[in-house]
C-alpha cells in the first residue's frame, strides 16, 4: 500500500511536470516504462520495422492523452494498457490471429509426456536440473514465440515481469478469470511442449 | 488425503503458490512421486523463466519520440496561428456585419410575437444543451477507457 502511495506520488510528480512543459520528465517516463512496453509490443507484433513506429506512435500516444490520466491506476499500467490496445488494433489493420485455438489432448500424447516425466525425474538430480535450467532457457524461449500473441504477451507479463493477475486484467480489459484460464492454458501447453522437446532431444 | 492423481490446475496452483493450497493437495503430495514429477516440471519451467533475457530495442526510443513531439510542435505551431487568425476574422466580420445592420436586425424580430422569438430561442438553446451533453459523454466514455480503475 505504501508502495503503492510513493508510485503514486512519483507518477503525479513527473505527469505535472510534463503538463508544465518539462520534456526531460517525459524522457524519464518513457525509461521508465520502456521495458514493459517493449515486452508488449515484441510479444504482439512479429515485424520489427512494425515494432519500432508503434512504439513511437505509443509514446505520442501517451503524450498527447497524459492530461486526461487520473491516477486511479500505475502510470506503467496505463502507458502499458495504451501499448496493449495499439498492438491490437495494428493486429486488427493487418488481420492477423492473436488467439489460436488449443488442441484438445490425446492419449498417445498424455503417455508420452508421462513417460518424459517420469525419465526427467528418474535421471536428473538437482546439479543435472541446475546445469539443464540454462538451455532449458533458450528453449522455453522458443516455444514461447510459438504461443499465440496475447498468451505469450500474459505468459511474460506474470513469470517474467511478475506483474499481478488484477493488474494484467486492468492491461489487457480481459476479466482475471479469463487471464487465469488463458495463463493455466499457455503453461500448460508450454510445459507439455517442453518435456516432449526434451524426451525428443534425449532419444 | 486424495487418493487420485492431482488435476493440472492443482498442480499449477501448489507449483506456483504452495501456501494457497488445500491442505489434502499438500498432504497427496507428500506421498506420490508422479504428481510431485509434475510439480517439479512446472517449477523447472518457472524458474528458467528468470534466465530469459528482456528484449531490447536496437533504437534509441526516448530520443526519437522527443524529436517527433518537437517536429509536431514546431508544424502545429503555424497550423494554429492559421486557425486561430481564421477566427479571429470570422468574429471581426460578424461584429461588423452584426454592428452595420443592427437596425434591420432589431426590426426583423420587432415584426415577430415574443411567444415565437421565446419558443426560437429555447429550442436553439436547448439543442446547444443536449450537443453539449452528448460530447461530454462522449468525453467521458475516452477517458474511461484510457484511465482505468
Amino acid at each position: 500500500m505504501t508502495q503503492h502511495k510513493e508510485n503514486n506520488k512519483e507518477d503525479q510528480s513527473l505527469v505535472y511536470k510534463v503538463l508544465h512543459g518539462n520534456m526531460e520528465a517525459f524522457e524519464t517516463i518513457i525509461k521508465n516504462t520502456e521495458r514493459l512496453v517493449t515486452q508488449i509490443v515484441f510479444k504482439m507484433v512479429q515485424h520489427a520495422d512494425d515494432r519500432k513506429d508503434l512504439m513511437q506512435d505509443i509514446y505520442l500516444n501517451v503524450f498527447q492523452k497524459l492530461s486526461s490520466f487520473r491516477f486511479q491506476a500505475r502510470l506503467s499500467t496505463w502507458i502499458a494498457q495504451i501499448a496493449y490496445n495499439a498492438c491490437l488494433n495494428y493486429a486488427t489493420k493487418k488481420k492477423l490471429v492473436l488467439l489460436n485455438t488449443w488442441h484438445t489432448e490425446n492419449d498417445n500424447e498424455d503417455e508420452t509426456l508421462n513417460k518424459a516425466l517420469d525419465k526427467f525425474n528418474l535421471f536428473y538430480g538437482e546439479t543435472e536440473k541446475l546445469l539443464f535450467q540454462k538451455e532449458l532457457a533458450k528453449i522455453l524461449e522458443d516455444e514461447i514465440n510459438n504461443l499465440a500473441p496475447i498468451h505469450k504477451t500474459l505468459i511474460i507479463l506474470y513469470h517474467y515481469e511478475e506483474i499481478s493477475y488484477e493488474e494484467i486484467s486492468q492491461i489487457t480489459a480481459l476479466p482475471i478469470g479469463t487471464v487465469k484460464s488463458y495463463l493455466f492454458r499457455a503453461r500448460k501447453t508450454l510445459r507439455d511442449n517442453l518435456l516432449l522437446r526434451y524426451k525428443k532431444d534425449s532419444l | 488425503m486424495i487418493v487420485e492423481h492431482l488435476t493440472e490446475k492443482e498442480i499449477q496452483q501448489y507449483a506456483i503458490d504452495r501456501p494457497g493450497c488445500e491442505i489434502s493437495t499438500v498432504e497427496h503430495l507428500e506421498t506420490c512421486e508422479y504428481c510431485n514429477a509434475r510439480v517439479a516440471s512446472y517449477q523447472l519451467m518457472f524458474t528458467a523463466f528468470s534466465e530469459l533475457s528482456a528484449p531490447v530495442n536496437e533504437f534509441d526510443l526516448s530520443s526519437m519520440v522527443m524529436s517527433r513531439i518537437k517536429q509536431k510542435k514546431k508544424s502545429f505551431l503555424p497550423d494554429d496561428l492559421f486557425v486561430y487568425s481564421l477566427v479571429l476574422v470570422a468574429l471581426v466580420f460578424t461584429g461588423v456585419v452584426l454592428y452595420s445592420f443592427r437596425y434591420v436586425f432589431l426590426q426583423l424580430f420587432r415584426n415577430l410575437s415574443y411567444t415565437v422569438v421565446y419558443s426560437a430561442a429555447a429550442t436553439i438553446f436547448t439543442i446547444l444543451l443536449l450537443q453539449l451533453i452528448e460530447n461530454y459523454k462522449k468525453y467521458q466514455r475516452k477517458t474511461d477507457a484510457l484511465d482505468i480503475v
